[in-house]
């Protein structure tokens, strides 16, 4: 048995960061920009635009209000011509993704929100445009929420990824399902919970500490 | 130098809506200290945010160095707002960012190279004082250090005009009066106009060489600081420069005080600098057939200069108080009529 777990574990722990890795870096990646449109183009944002905000808004609730695992179902001709397949690990990043960008987007949008309007109105004052406020002002104070919102996200990634193992993906919530759910092999299961709640720990910490350094309020 | 015109500005729509401005015509000359006093909620803070045009305005025109700021694009709007610096009450500092980096912030925005910020950046901090700060972050400062900071980098790029936001409402007395000279060693220095808006006579009284009272969106009374403080006729000016109301009067003369009377004694305010002071008591009583009762008074510096006013109740007939008040003027005493109590004999003692 032990063997089983020693061959097992480094595989799905391989698999489970890979589709977290993927996911996260995307969320990072449209997640980030998608926050800020949210915040500039309100009502009495920088650019404010409230059809296009009430768009954005309407589409990121109705992806946030999906459930993920019906998300994954839905989606499947979406995930097969970017990863020309359905299913697996590879697959699996697609919908993961999907999940975390307006997840991310929302958290993003709440840390810029926190950014005190006074500095926005100096900047304008310093005769800034709408982007340079963007860049020099709310990105690098909001950057220390922002980070704690990008740990939120690669954590809720990697329980997602866990919901993905039940379709076909593997990584660390496959292996907990097959052995230990579904053939009553404790250890296992133990083994895996222990392992998830390691990583998570540690993105956790890691996420606080670096949160902690760059924020100099 | 700064040249506001029918100002007007409307929150919410036309008909439901606050006005916050009701037609402002404001000069500011070149070089001068302005300020502008008002309570919370007057519009003084709008009309501060009318000048960089951060609030624009409903209606008027904002002419500054000649230029009509309502008329700009985005983009040339962009470019007039670096030749005016702004300070806030709060300070507005970027908290990601150590001393140095916020006051290089400004050239950074107008795409200054490297090399030019870095030498703009030191003198400026020097000149506030705080050159040994310069890799400290906001969070580490104390308040009149951060305001130091925001002066130098509003000042960073050399606009011809400053905006001061309420800059010294967050401080305590004595590091108000240091950023007080500090501004007006920026006015002097740089030949900086300057621009502030206060809810404390003291600032207004210390450093400005015009003063506009502002209440409910409209200016109901501006002029010569020394003037306003001499003379003032409105009744909110009144309560900025400390003078009794007429509750207040009344309580302390122990009789009420009619504002529209025109019988009983007298009771007047004199104003007057102190080359006057010695002798206008003195000389009033020598001089007319009068008694003088003195209600109040007080001494107060004016850009240096110390002003007093006094309050005074007199008893005399109106030929000998015009006569009185005729010597006053010629004495260079403003005189101005508060009031007249009726009374069953001369005093109250």
């Amino acid at each position: 048995m032990w063997n089983e777990l020693a061959s097992f574990l480094p595989e799905a722990l391989w698999e489970t960061a890979q589709m977290v890795a993927v996911s996260s870096f995307v969320a990072l990646i449209l997640g980030v920009p998608l926050g800020v449109v949210l915040v500039a183009t309100d009502r009495g944002g920088i650019t404010p635009s409230p059809v296009l905000n009430r768009v954005l808004g309407a589409i990121v609730n109705a992806a946030r209000s999906v459930p993920f695992i019906i998300l994954m179902v839905a989606i499947i001709p979406f995930t097969r011509l970017i990863a020309q397949t359905s299913i697996g690990t590879t697959a699996a990043m697609v919908p993961l993704s999907i999940a975390a960008i307006p997840f991310l987007g929302r958290l993003v949008e709440a840390a810029i929100r926190e950014v005190p309007r006074t500095l926005i109105e100096a900047a304008r004052a310093m005769g800034a445009s709408p982007l340079q406020i963007v860049i020099k002002v709310l990105l690098p104070e909001a950057r220390p929420g922002i980070v704690a919102a990008f740990t939120i996200t690669v954590i809720s990634s990697i329980g997602y990824s866990a919901i993905a193992g039940a379709i076909g993906a593997g990584g660390l919530g496959a292996l907990g399902i097959q052995y230990g759910y579904e053939r009553f092999d404790t250890p296992v299961m133990v083994a895996t919970v222990v392992v998830l709640i390691a990583v998570v720990q540690s993105i956790q910490f890691a996420g606080d500490r670096l949160a902690r350094r760059l924020s100099h309020r | 130098m700064i040249d506001l015109r029918g100002l007007t500005k409307t929150y919410g729509a036309a008909n439901v809506g606050v006005e916050a401005l009701r037609g402002i015509d404001l000069q500011v000359e070149r070089g001068e200290i302005f300020g502008i006093i008002g309570r919370s909620g007057a519009g003084k803070s709008t009309l501060l945010r009318c000048i960089n045009l951060l609030e624009r305005p409903t209606a008027g025109s904002v002419i500054v160095d000649g230029v009509d700021l309502t008329c700009l694009s985005q983009s040339e709007l962009r470019e007039r707002r670096r030749g005016i610096g702004m300070i806030f009450q709060h300070f507005a500092l970027l908290s990601s960012r150590t001393v140095r980096e916020n006051v290089a912030l400004p050239l950074e925005l107008a795409g200054r190279p490297r090399a030019e910020i870095d030498a703009a950046v030191g003198p400026m901090l020097e000149f506030v004082g705080l050159d040994a700060m310069r890799d400290r972050y906001p969070a580490q400062l104390s308040g009149g250090q951060a305001q130091r900071v925001g002066i130098a980098r509003a000042l960073v790029a050399r606009p011809n005009v400053l905006l001061c936001d309420e800059a010294t409402s967050a401080l305590d007395p004595e590091t108000t009066a240091s950023i007080l000279a500090l501004l007006r060693d920026v006015n002097r220095s740089f030949g900086t106009t300057i621009v502030l808006i206060t809810h404390e006579m003291g600032v207004i009284k210390e450093i400005c060489d015009r003063v506009a009272v502002i209440d409910s969106g409209r200016i109901v009374e501006s002029g010569r600081v020394r003037d306003i403080f001499l003379a003032p006729h409105a009744a909110i000016t009144r309560t900025f420069v400390g003078e009794p109301d007429a509750a207040e009067l009344s309580a302390m003369l122990g009789a009420a005080l009619d504002e529209r009377g025109r019988s009983g004694n007298a009771v007047w305010r004199l104003g007057f600098s102190e080359s006057a002071r010695e002798s206008v008591v003195t000389a009033l009583i020598r001089r007319f057939a009068l008694e003088l009762n003195i209600v109040s008074g007080a001494i107060e510096r004016v850009g240096g200069e110390p002003l007093g006013t006094l309050v005074v109740e007199i008893v005399a007939d109106a030929a000998t108080q015009d006569e009185a008040r005729r010597y006053l003027d010629s004495v260079g005493v403003r005189v101005d009529v508060l009031g007249y109590v009726e009374r069953t004999g001369k005093f109250l003692t």
